[in-house]
């Protein structure tokens, strides 16, 4: 393993990945810096943890929660049973996927959350709560869900999809490790510019993102505001309204 | 003092040049209020063995003036110390 | 020969940007080929006043730390081909870069440019050095007010200390009602004080907001800063320009109180 330490995280909450082979006392080291860099991105989430790659005494378990609880804001609400056989097969797969780069569509006939989860990783994904402002980037190796805004000068990235359920008025770059079939959800479309993958697609210049909402905002009272949904197509960036059957293509 | 100041207050275009003027002397000799408080002091106890002297009128600044042998300008001490009596005695010392 | 010049106040919002982009497009009107470099990083802006925003991929980091070709992160300008902005990184800081990295940068940018501009950012720590450091000239803006006088004298006397070629004064928002009241310093009175070489003076207009609203600069149009700006730009190609007539307006109640004095 190249680090000794990962932090994913996956529907429940976050998975600790370890060096099987590590000294505690330095995995623990390990451990606290890494959830130190990443306090600002979980901020006070509650969170499930799941532990991995080594088996830990009760003590060595309790001893990393503490770690967490005393270095970020994040609450640990119980710890997950790992090594089921569930997991192992979830882990196969997500596997599999990410080396061949494919994404299964959803066919119609398995549509039960739990098995959604373990075809498609970019169902994973990572939640920030809050507005993200000029200046600020998060990033994210599964999909990323903006629960707030993000204002002009601000980017989320995201190896996966991109849903915002806010006003997108700055960047957003969904499949940035190459994946053009993601794509890039705002319940309020109005981006600087979009990226998926290699296509970049950027507001129309006579609508500047910046000044677009203030001119607007009479026009926009009177309409209801749809969601929008960016997707690659050909290397161009289309954005449409997300209507229904266009689930279907995504 | 120009004859315009008889007819109205100083404008407030004037007072920012004059303040700005000071200002900017003592920002480039890098010469402190404190250091400005001593010489003051200094001037008033030297001057006053010689006449009495208003100390509250005294006003003492450092200024740019032409200077005599370049042409540019160089900064250069001004003081108006208004005299209140001459000390006549002082000159049988 | 090309020309490296940075456009500096040391106070905050006196009009650095907007002079920026206005004398980066009006050179590149009078077909020279222009770089605006924004060196602001951490709170961009040029971009934003030239239109740019939606089109930066690369930035000025990028390109200092090998990221990306200097030619990836120019962004050409919508309206004139001659013109093109470096935008600088928002989601960084201005230790990112260093004089040297900044020195090495324009210099490599004289092969393909007449004039590269700097945009500097306010006060005189990091960011303020990193600009300077390649620069042959420099223009200072400034207003008639004392804190940005006071500050522009102090942005003077460090440019003499690193040597620039040439330092010329840009004094913004004159309002000449104000001057006419006596209420604002005039002309006169500011270069009286900051003693160097004035190159131009911008009258305080609304269309300056306008312009900025829609990413256009106003180089050029018929507003009056439009032409004062157009102004500068002749005069830093070297031509004798007679300044614009905002004095005339001044009426004649100034003008004998001039007598007076």
């Amino acid at each position: 393993m190249i680090q000794p330490v990962i932090i994913k995280s996956n529907r429940f909450g976050i998975n600790l990945k370890m060096d099987p082979d590590m000294e505690f006392r330095d995995l623990m080291t390990e451990i606290t810096s890494k959830f130190i860099e990443s306090a600002d991105f979980f901020k006070n989430a509650k969170f499930a943890i799941t532990f991995e790659g080594r088996e830990l005494t009760e003590d060595e378990e309790s001893e990393i929660i503490h770690t967490i609880q005393m270095n970020t804001d994040i609450e640990i609400v119980c710890v997950m049973e790992s090594g089921t056989a569930e997991e192992k097969r979830m882990e196969a797969v997500v596997k599999n996927i990410i080396e061949h780069r494919e994404v299964p569509i959803n066919s119609e006939k398995n549509i039960t959350p739990t098995e959604n989860t373990i075809e498609n990783p970019y169902e994973l994904a990572s939640i920030y709560k809050g507005t993200l402002r000029n200046g600020q980037a998060i990033d994210s190796e599964a999909s990323i869900v903006v629960v707030g805004d993000v204002n002009p000068g601000a980017s989320v990235s995201a190896a996966g999809n991109v849903i915002v359920l806010g006003s997108l008025k700055g960047n957003a770059f969904a499949g940035h490790n190459g994946d053009d079939n993601c794509f890039v959800y705002a319940l309020d479309m109005n981006p600087m510019q979009i990226r998926i993958a290699d296509a970049i697609g950027r507001s129309a210049d006579n609508e500047n993102g910046l000044f677009k909402g203030i001119k607007n905002k009479k026009k926009k009272k009177e309409e209801s505001i749809t969601a929008q949904i960016a997707t690659a197509i050909d290397g161009r960036i289309l954005i449409e309204p997300a209507l229904s059957q266009l689930f279907d293509r995504i | 003092m120009s004859l315009m100041d008889f007819f109205k207050k100083k404008s407030s275009g004037d007072i920012a040049k004059d303040r700005l003027k000071l200002l900017l002397v003592s920002d480039r000799s890098n010469c402190s209020p404190e250091l400005m408080e001593k010489i003051k002091n200094d001037i008033i106890e030297v001057i006053s063995k010689y006449m009495e002297i208003d100390a509250d009128g005294l006003d003492i600044s450092i200024t740019q003036t032409e200077s005599d042998s370049n042409n540019g300008s160089v900064p250069a001490l001004y003081a108006n110390i208004p005299i209140k009596e001459m000390h006549h005695d002082s000159k049988k010392n | 020969m090309s020309e490296v010049i940075v456009i500096t106040s040391g106070k905050g919002g006196v009009g650095k940007t907007t002079t920026s982009a206005n004398v980066g497009t009006g050179l590149a009107m009078l077909n020279k080929k222009v770089v605006l470099i924004d060196t602001d990083i951490g709170l961009r802006n040029l971009d934003v006043v030239l239109g740019l925003e939606n089109r930066i991929v690369y930035n000025l980091v990028d390109v200092v730390e090998g990221n990306c070709k200097v030619s990836q992160a120019l962004i050409k300008d919508k309206k004139y081909p001659n013109l093109f902005l470096l935008p600088s990184a928002q989601t960084r800081d201005k230790t990112s870069v260093s004089p040297e990295q900044m020195k090495k940068l324009t210099d490599e940018l004289r092969n393909d440019f007449d004039y590269i501009l700097l945009d500097c950012p306010a006060g005189i720590e990091q960011g303020f050095k990193n600009a300077i450091a390649g620069a042959d000239r420099a223009l200072v803006v400034t207003t008639p007010e004392v804190s940005a006088i006071r500050d522009a004298d102090r942005i003077i006397g460090l440019l003499a200390a690193n040597e620039l070629k040439q330092t010329d004064l840009i004094i913004n928002r004159l309002r000449m009602d104000m001057v006419k009241r006596g209420d604002m310093m005039n002309v006169e009175d500011v270069c009286e004080i900051l003693a160097i070489p004035l190159i131009g003076v911008v009258p305080d207009d609304e269309q300056i907001v306008v312009s900025t609203n829609q990413g256009e600069p106003l180089v050029g149009s018929n507003a009056l800063a439009g032409q004062a700006y157009m102004n500068i730009c002749h005069r830093v190609l070297g031509e004798e320009v007679e300044f614009l007539d905002l004095d005339k307006k001044e009426g004649v109640f100034s003008k004998l109180a001039k007598i007076f004095k």
